[in-house]
């Protein structure tokens, strides 16, 4: 389990994370959102050792200061380091030395399917490419704690979908906690347990992702003249889009509730549209509050 | 498991810096070899001692050569000039290319991540440095004393001098590559770094220089590359010539304090190094290099002894010069922060120096030249 409490940093005068609680049960899929420069690389920095963080994070009780915790944490940060020389096996032999459980077969087999020739210079390879070897490497070492930032960046859509269902068959198999930052929450909502928004230096709202997404309602509605912002003065409303005669509208409650209560303002069409975790987010962040 | 991965990396330190050193290497046989090993002094000679005592060396197939007495003793010439311009070159150049890679915060994400302590990162690059110097240096020995045994000239040398030579040629690397390393990894940027380099190297030339307080042999001494090539062409000229020279190449106590000075920097460096490569923040690499053994500290020794010894020496002489020293401290301090956004410590510092000057044009009329000598 991982236990933060308390956590701060800056950079000089600029405040990045402040005061920031948060318990990761074991076996959980974390996805950490916010706009960019909200400390989500920050906070994985600080989660992994590389920055200190004077006993605010604690896993299992130990900080990760100390290489024998590190031991447990596997850390891909958005550019990782390799050198020109390294092919992809060579990088698996040094790995191997840090960390003893890696298992080459579970390495291979991803380079295969990834279609990487594994005794090919990393230098000659796309970021892409080199994403995928650094990701069946985080895979194959078999770490307590997965810490993947931006883990999507330069994947094609079948990288993406053969990383997300091998994270999910290796967290069900081994119960390892995965922390993942990435800016498309469309493939964060696919496979996160939860979710933490860091906003302002905060965490602005954490929890469930489909329930914090089923906590928000989207309407579409026409109506036969034009209509003003007042008419939903009463309404729990998150955003408000009038054109003419046509509203969108975003709101915080149960959808039958909100329909019935928007039926009341005799709409010509009222449609419920689907909300995904994306939009939840954005009006999240624009409305600056969380729960 | 620790050890294991202490040794990995290691290892894979040692294989980076193998392209550094091969590059070095090659440089050196196709540059320096031609520039500084004069093949032509490996060559035999006579002492003659002179009626005045002087004694001169003779070389066999000279124009003098008929003047060489009958059972007269017999030395040879040597020629260390690659091993000595390997170890000035590799210990300026080996600790950047080998901490480059701890000026960039993105590698800093991956290796700090790694289950193996700072000191044991430091450790594994310092070695791995320390044997791309050293290696090296050693062969480029080693290839002259082949040379020595080609000419057959093994027995009309010194063996004891010649192993003081090599062990000489070590620890001068050795120190030399932790002072450079200290001050290099001091910044937080790879730039700075350089520039840490280059000030640590000519400093004491710097303070020496407006001074005139001593002859250019001290000029020799007060840098570290000055150094080597003294201190080593003084005792390869004793290997050549023990039987007669010795006191006189060993008995400056200029020689000796320099040592000293250079012994207890080099040390002092590499305790530092340690001491200090668990507490840098890889959140400022790639920022101001802000540390006290960087340009807090060398804008003001730079300047200082300019303002002390104006006047006297032959290098400085205007108020003019010392306001051009002046310039470049503000000049630094632009390259130090990075623009205009000067500390209240910067603008101390530089008051300091001002007042310091402005004191010294109204009070101290006499010439401190002069009151020292």
């Amino acid at each position: 389990m991982i236990e933060i409490k308390g956590l701060s940093h800056s950079f000089g005068k600029k405040i990045v994370l402040d005061n920031i609680d948060l318990t990761v049960p074991d076996g959980t899929i974390l996805g950490v959102v916010g706009i960019n420069g909200a400390g989500k690389s920050t906070l994985l920095r600080l989660l992994s050792g590389v920055y200190k963080s004077q006993n605010t994070v604690l896993y299992d009780g130990k900080s990760p200061m100390l290489p024998e915790t590190r031991q447990d944490i596997f850390f891909l940060p958005d550019e990782p380091y390799y050198t020109g020389a390294n092919t992809s096996n060579k990088l698996f032999d040094f790995y191997r030395t840090f960390y003893p459980n890696a298992d080459r077969n579970i390495f291979d087999a991803l380079l295969s399917e990834y279609k990487i020739d594994s005794k090919m210079a990393m230098r000659n390879f796309s970021k892409g490419m080199r994403r995928q070897v650094f990701i069946a490497l985080a895979l194959a070492v078999k770490p307590k704690y997965m810490l993947l930032d931006e883990a999507f960046d330069g994947l094609d859509p079948l990288s993406r979908k053969l990383f997300k269902d091998a994270i999910i068959k290796y967290v069900d198999e081994e119960n390892t906690t995965v922390i993942i930052t990435s800016h498309s929450l469309r493939e964060l909502e696919d496979f996160c347990d939860r979710f933490v928004l860091i906003d302002n230096a905060k965490i602005n709202s954490e929890g469930d992702i489909v329930e914090h997404v089923s906590r928000l309602c989207k309407f579409s509605l026409a109506f036969s003249n034009d209509i003003s912002e007042k008419e939903f003065s009463s309404l729990p409303t998150v955003s408000l889009e009038i054109k003419g005669r046509f509203v969108t509208v975003v709101l915080e409650g149960e959808s039958g509730d909100m329909y019935s209560k928007l039926l009341k303002l005799s709409p010509a069409v009222i449609e419920e549209m689907p909300l995904d975790f994306e939009e939840a987010f954005i009006h999240d962040v624009m409305s600056g509050r969380g729960n | 498991m620790m050890k294991n991965g202490f040794s990995a990396y290691f290892k894979s330190a040692l294989f980076e810096n193998l392209r550094v050193v091969l590059i070095v290497v090659f440089v050196s046989a196709f540059v320096f070899v031609p520039m500084l090993s004069d093949w032509q002094t490996h060559s035999f000679f006579h002492y003659v001692v002179r009626d005045n005592g002087y004694v001169d060396k003779i070389y066999e197939g000279s124009v003098m050569a008929n003047q060489i007495p009958e059972g007269a003793l017999k030395g040879f010439d040597t020629n260390f000039g690659i091993a000595v311009a390997l170890v000035i070159f590799l210990s300026l150049v080996v600790p950047i290319f080998n901490f480059a890679k701890f000026k960039n915060r993105r590698n800093l994400d991956t290796l700090y991540s790694l289950p193996l302590s700072r000191r044991k990162f430091a450790l594994a690059h310092y070695l791995s440095g320390l044997i791309a110097v050293l290696v090296p240096t050693a062969i480029g020995f080693l290839v002259e004393v082949g040379v020595i045994i080609g000419y057959g000239a093994f027995s009309f040398i010194d063996l004891g001098w010649l192993f003081v030579y090599f062990l000489l040629l070590m620890i001068t690397g050795w120190l030399f590559y932790s002072m450079n390393l200290f001050v290099f990894n001091e910044a937080n940027h790879i730039f700075d770094g350089v520039v840490f380099v280059i000030c640590w190297n000519l400093l004491f030339y710097v303070v020496a220089f407006p001074s005139n307080l001593l002859s250019s042999f001290f000029d020799e001494l007060a840098t570290p590359f000055g150094y080597i090539m003294e201190i080593l062409s003084r005792t390869e000229a004793v290997i050549e010539t023990t039987p007669f020279y010795l006191d006189w190449y060993f008995g400056f106590e200029t020689v000796i304090a320099f040592t000293l000075l250079w012994a207890t920097l080099g040390l002092i460096s590499v305790v530092l190094f340690f001491a200090r490569c668990n507490k840098q923040s890889p959140e400022r690499v790639g920022g101001i290099s802000d540390s006290f053994f960087g340009y807090k500290l060398f804008i003001p020794l730079y300047v200082a002894p300019v303002v002390l010894f104006s006047h006297i020496g032959h290098g400085i002489r205007s108020i003019g010069d010392v306001a051009v020293f002046f310039s470049l401290a503000f000049v630094g301090y632009i390259i130090f922060r990075r623009g205009f956004k000067f500390k209240l410590s910067d603008y101390c510092t530089f008051g300091a120096l001002v007042l310091f000057a402005i004191i010294k044009a109204a009070i101290c009329h006499f010439d401190i030249y002069h009151f020292l000598h």
